[in-house]
C-alpha cells in the first residue's frame, strides 16, 4: 500500500497485460514478479496498448525510457506503485 | 504592454508549415503531373487520421498542400539527428518516432493532438515501401482511432516512386531532385473504427480492411487508361 492509499497488485497488472496482449487474464495465470516481460511475447502494439492502459486505469504515464528499465513484472509493479506514492504525496502538499 | 509583447511567442511552426506547403505546391506540384480526387474529404472530415501508402520519400511533401491546417506527422528519429534538419522537421509538424518495440511517447503526443482537433498524417508501412506496392501495415494508428473516435481516411498514392531517381533512401542532394512523373492521389471515404474491448481480432480485421481499400484503389488506378 502506498502513502496515497492506493496500490497496484499483481492481479491488476495481469489484467492490464492481458488487455494489451488481447488474451484472457487466465492465459497469464503463472505470472509472478520475476516473470520477464519479453517472455510474454508482447509485440510493439501490445506495449503501446499496455502503456495506454496503465495511463487509463492507474493514471501513470510510463515513458519509453522508463519502460526500457523494467525487464520484469516486479519492476513494473514497483515503478507504478512508486509513481502512485509520489502522486499521492504531491497531492497532500 | 511591454510584458504582453514579451509574452508573445512567434509561432514559427505555423509559418514554416505554411511556407513548406506553398513551396511544395509551387515546385513539386508544377514539376509533377499530380491528379487528386476526394481531397475535399480532408476538409469536411477533420480531425482525421489520414493513412497513406508510401512509395516515395517525397510523399509527405506531396500530401501537405491538401491540408489547410498543419497535420501531426511521424518521422523516424534518425532523420532528426542533424540539428538543422531536426529543427525543420519539428517546425513542419513531424514528431520523432523511435525504431523498435517501444515508441509510445510519440503516440501519446499524436493522441493529444487529435483530441485538440488536429489531424494526423501517418504512413503505416513505417518506411518507404520495400517490395510489393504496399507493404504490411503497423496498427498503432488504429489504437489511436479506437481511443479518440477520430475516423481514419485512407489515401492511395500511385506513381510517386517515379518522381525520384532514388525514391526509397535518397541521401545525396541530387537524389532529391524531382523528375516529371504522373502521381495519382486518391483520398478515399472515411472509415469509422470502434473496438471498445481492444480485441486483437477486431484490430486485425480493421487493419486488413483499411490496407485492402488502399491496395484495391492502387490496383484499379494502375489499370486505368493513361495511368
Amino acid at each position: 500500500m502506498t502513502s496515497s492509499g492506493r496500490s497496484i497488485s499483481l492481479q491488476d497488472l495481469q489484467s492490464s497485460l492481458a488487455r494489451a496482449a488481447g488474451v484472457p487474464p487466465s492465459r497469464l495465470d503463472g505470472l509472478d514478479r520475476r516473470t520477464r516481460l519479453d517472455s510474454l511475447g508482447l509485440d510493439s502494439l501490445a506495449y503501446l496498448q499496455l502503456q495506454f492502459d496503465l495511463l487509463d486505469h492507474f493514471g501513470v504515464h510510463v515513458s519509453d525510457e522508463a519502460a526500457r528499465q523494467m525487464p520484469t513484472v516486479g519492476d513494473v509493479l514497483d515503478y507504478l506503485n512508486a509513481r502512485l506514492d509520489h502522486a499521492g504525496g504531491e497531492s497532500k502538499v | 504592454l511591454d510584458s504582453a509583447r514579451r509574452s508573445v511567442r512567434l509561432d514559427t511552426g505555423g509559418i514554416v508549415f505554411g511556407l513548406t506547403r506553398r513551396l511544395a505546391r509551387a515546385t513539386l506540384w508544377s514539376i509533377l503531373d499530380i491528379r487528386v480526387d476526394g481531397a475535399d474529404r480532408l476538409q469536411t472530415c477533420a480531425p482525421a487520421i489520414v493513412v497513406a501508402n508510401h512509395p516515395c520519400a517525397l510523399d509527405g511533401l506531396l500530401l501537405l498542400p491538401l491540408f489547410r491546417r498543419q497535420p501531426i506527422m511521424l518521422g523516424l528519429e534518425r532523420h532528426f539527428r542533424q540539428p538543422l534538419a531536426g529543427w525543420y522537421l519539428r517546425q513542419v509538424g513531424l514528431l520523432p518516432v523511435r525504431e523498435g518495440a517501444l515508441r509510445s511517447d510519440s503516440m501519446f503526443a499524436v493522441e493529444r493532438g487529435l483530441r485538440a482537433g488536429r489531424s494526423a498524417l501517418i504512413f503505416p508501412e513505417g518506411q518507404v515501401s520495400r517490395g510489393s506496392p504496399v507493404d504490411a501495415f503497423r496498427g498503432g494508428f488504429l489504437v489511436l482511432a479506437y481511443r479518440t473516435g477520430v475516423p481514419v481516411i485512407p489515401v492511395t498514392i500511385v506513381g510517386s516512386e517515379h518522381a525520384l531517381a532514388e525514391p526509397r533512401t535518397p541521401t545525396a542532394p541530387h537524389h532529391f531532385v524531382p523528375r516529371r512523373a504522373r502521381v495519382d492521389i486518391h483520398v478515399l471515404s472515411p472509415v469509422e473504427c470502434t473496438n471498445p474491448t481492444g480485441d486483437r481480432a477486431v484490430m486485425t480485421r480493421d487493419l486488413i480492411r483499411i490496407r485492402e481499400r488502399i491496395v484495391s484503389r492502387h490496383t484499379a488506378s494502375g489499370k486505368m487508361p493513361g495511368a
